[in-house]
């Protein structure tokens, strides 16, 4: 549970430093601050790399090789989750735009570099 | 490496019993035959699709421009294209003396305001707009487009901007995976059954016995290791089979293209993806995302690229298969083809041998696409089940 | 690539997905399944049967150097017996003759003891005979001569010299 834990923390504490910096380079780039669904990027990416790092950790004995598979698979639902939640939206206007490319990107890949960790580190054991 | 395996693979027939090669000889011969009269058989059908092409874009409304006023190149383009693509019905070849189409319809299943079924004889091939449950459907190079009652497309510099339908139809394709299944799966139960009476194969058995061997000694085992590779065998031998009696069925003038399409290799490379990925040992995912022997930066930077190659790999695979077994199509048919360009005997007759000449080569492009790909598959998943790699 | 893209026909995917499996699953079981086991139990077979050919070939092999050596073995054992049976054929004949020996030297002893004893005996016998006799003739010789002094004193004398002629 501890160890399940820690993992939570980190992978929130990470996703709030580059949610922290995005802001701030928002800020800085004279761009409207809370557009592009960024909020709902950054909780649901959180929300899915938790979701999978309790399914690393909790699948059973024998399915203990598949880890790999399993966070595979987890790469797969997070893009589910982008073209549902956010793919037509952000193509109202036609295209996709920089910054609503990095709205979903940048948590994406934190959650991501974050769940990795996790699995180097269950491989590792 | 592989060149070796193809000669030991041609060897290894020398030491089957002389009947075995009496058998084998008979099927080339078979083959063979077959592959001789295509040339005429395609001459017969290219004429025949031509008028057929002529007279559809007369009745349906605002079909591409007339073709009468093409030239012999892009006539042979246009057949090359259309012999490569899937259809809607089973169409052998049409008489152009009275308009008569030979082969049969097929089902077409659509999923569009609920799920639609009826049977492709409604397009009369591609001539007229099918209606079923108040939608009204027509064909635009082999597709299924969603029109009015008039069949209109609404046609944008060259493309089609009719909404599309999701096609789940039986296609020429999909049936002739359908009758390539059942041919398989008699063949083989076929040879299984004999090994009831005794444990010495009888019938086809004995043709197939060694083949089998084959991929169990030269592919499987060597590549995935005597400790796990019974689990993949099933899957390694229904690729192997079904590829190379595909692709032999590609080189028949029938005109069965099945893995010269991209949805069928996509769909075994997918199966290999996912086999793979989920027989994925402690290790092989170590390899991956957390390469052992190497700094820890290199670790970092080969993550990412590790991560890449997963993807890369499959998809390798089905390009290199659709792209072998195409461009052996191609290349045929284009000879085929310079038989009507070249209007001297001489070029005639040198290209009809070329075409000859090529067609035994994709007799044993046929076999080796197969051979390579079950190769390559029974490699990723050694890789995938390999306890502690040599580096 | 693009039109690759377009090629692409999602409802050919989905079939070729659904054949294939369905195809793998039938395969696996009317046919892999009962070939591939067939193929490695007649390889098992014949490997099992190479085997215990390969062993009764050495089992034979291993019999018949026993049956040598257990012929050279009974070889060696009957070269022995005999070898101990002339040995106490002669201790026997050796010691006979030892024995046989010591008895007629016993006899032969016997024999010369006996022969001693008895001439012992006899001389002893003739030794107490002469003396009677001697006795007697002296008796007579002195009833005869010895009426007068000088016949006992010449006869005497002559006994005397008799006596040590002897």
């Amino acid at each position: 549970m501890s160890v399940l834990f820690k993992y939570i923390v980190q992978i929130t504490l990470a996703c709030l430093v580059t949610f922290g910096v995005h802001i701030m380079i928002l800020t800085f780039m004279d761009k409207p601050l809370f557009d592009n669904q960024i909020i709902t990027a950054y909780v649901g990416n959180v929300a899915l790399a938790i979701f999978i790092v309790i399914g690393l950790l909790k699948v059973p004995e024998t399915l203990q090789n598949s880890r790999g598979f399993l966070f595979l698979f987890g790469s797969f639902l997070k893009f589910g989750f982008f073209f549902l939640a956010f793919y037509s939206n952000f193509k109202v206007d036609g295209a996709i735009q920089r910054t609503e490319f990095f709205a979903f990107f940048i948590p994406y890949a934190a959650a991501l570099i974050m769940e990795t960790k996790c699995l180097i580190d269950r491989l590792s054991k | 490496m592989s060149t070796k395996k193809n000669i030991y693979f041609c060897t290894k027939f020398r030491i089957v019993n002389r009947q075995v090669i009496m058998q084998f000889t008979r099927a080339l011969f078979f083959l063979a035959v077959l592959v001789l009269i295509q040339p005429v058989f395609l001459t017969a059908s290219g004429h025949a699709e031509h008028a057929s092409d002529s007279t559809e874009s007369t009745q349906v409304a605002n079909q591409e421009p007339a073709q009468e006023g093409m030239s012999m190149k892009q006539e042979i383009k246009a057949h090359i294209q259309h012999h490569l693509q899937d259809g809607h019905d089973f169409h052998l070849y049409t008489d152009t003396e009275t308009n008569t189409h030979v082969g049969f319809p097929l089902l077409v299943i659509l999923l569009d305001d609920g799920i639609q079924v009826f049977s492709s004889s409604r397009f009369h091939h591609g001539e007229s707009v099918a209606e079923s449950n108040g939608n009204f459907y027509a064909l635009h190079h082999g597709k299924v487009y969603k029109t009015d009652a008039a069949g209109t497309f609404e046609m944008h510099d060259g493309h089609v901007h009719n909404e599309k339908p999701l096609d789940f139809s039986i296609t020429k394709n999909v049936f002739s995976i359908m009758a390539f299944a059942l041919i398989l799966i008699l063949l083989f139960t076929g040879a299984a059954r004999s090994y009831k009476k005794s444990l010495v194969p009888s019938g086809s058995a004995r043709f197939l016995e060694p083949l089998i061997i084959f991929v169990r000694d030269e592919i499987a085992i060597p590549n995935i290791g005597e400790k796990h590779y019974k689990r993949f065998m099933s899957y390694l031998l229904t690729v192997f089979f079904f590829i190379w009696l595909v692709n032999l069925f590609g080189l028949t003038p029938l005109g069965i293209n099945v893995t010269n399409s991209i949805s069928v290799t996509f769909a075994l490379a997918v199966m290999t993806f996912v086999i793979t990925q989920f027989s994925g040992k402690k290790e092989y995912w170590k390899h991956i995302f957390w390469m052992p022997g190497v700094p820890v930066p290199m670790k970092i930077l080969l993550a990412p690229i590790e991560l890449l190659g997963v993807f890369i790999k499959p998809f390798a695979l089905l390009i290199r298969l659709y792209a072998n077994i195409t461009a052996g199509h191609i290349v045929l048919m284009s000879l085929i083809g310079l038989m009507f360009i070249f209007h001297s005997w001489i070029g005639s007759t040198l290209s009809f041998g070329l075409s000859v000449f090529i067609s035994f080569i994709e007799l044993l492009v046929a076999a080796l696409q197969a051979y390579i790909f079950t190769m390559l598959t029974a490699l990723y998943f050694g890789s995938a089940v390999a306890e502690h790699e040599d580096h | 690539m693009e039109k690759l893209i377009e090629q692409f026909s999602v409802g050919l995917f989905f079939w070729q997905t659904i054949l294939f499996l369905v195809l793998v699953f039938i395969l696996k079981k009317y046919a892999w399944k009962p070939i591939l086991d067939s193929v490695s139990e007649r390889e098992d077979t014949i490997r099992e049967s190479l085997e215990s050919a390969e062993k009764a070939k050495k089992d034979l092999t291993e019999l018949q150097s026993k049956n040598e050596s257990l012929i050279i073995e009974a070889k060696i054992e009957r070269d022995a017996l005999l070898k101990e049976a002339r040995e106490i054929k002669d201790k026997i004949v050796s010691d006979a003759k030892g024995e046989a020996k010591e008895e007629a030297d016993k006899i032969v002893q016997a024999a010369h003891a006996a022969i001693e004893a008895q001439k012992a005996g006899a001389i002893a016998e003739m030794k107490s005979e002469m003396a009677s006799l001697s006795i007697s003739i002296a008796e007579k010789i002195i009833r005869k001569e010895l009426s007068s002094d000088e016949q006992q004193k010449s006869l005497a004398n002559e006994l005397v010299a008799d006596l040590k002629l002897n």
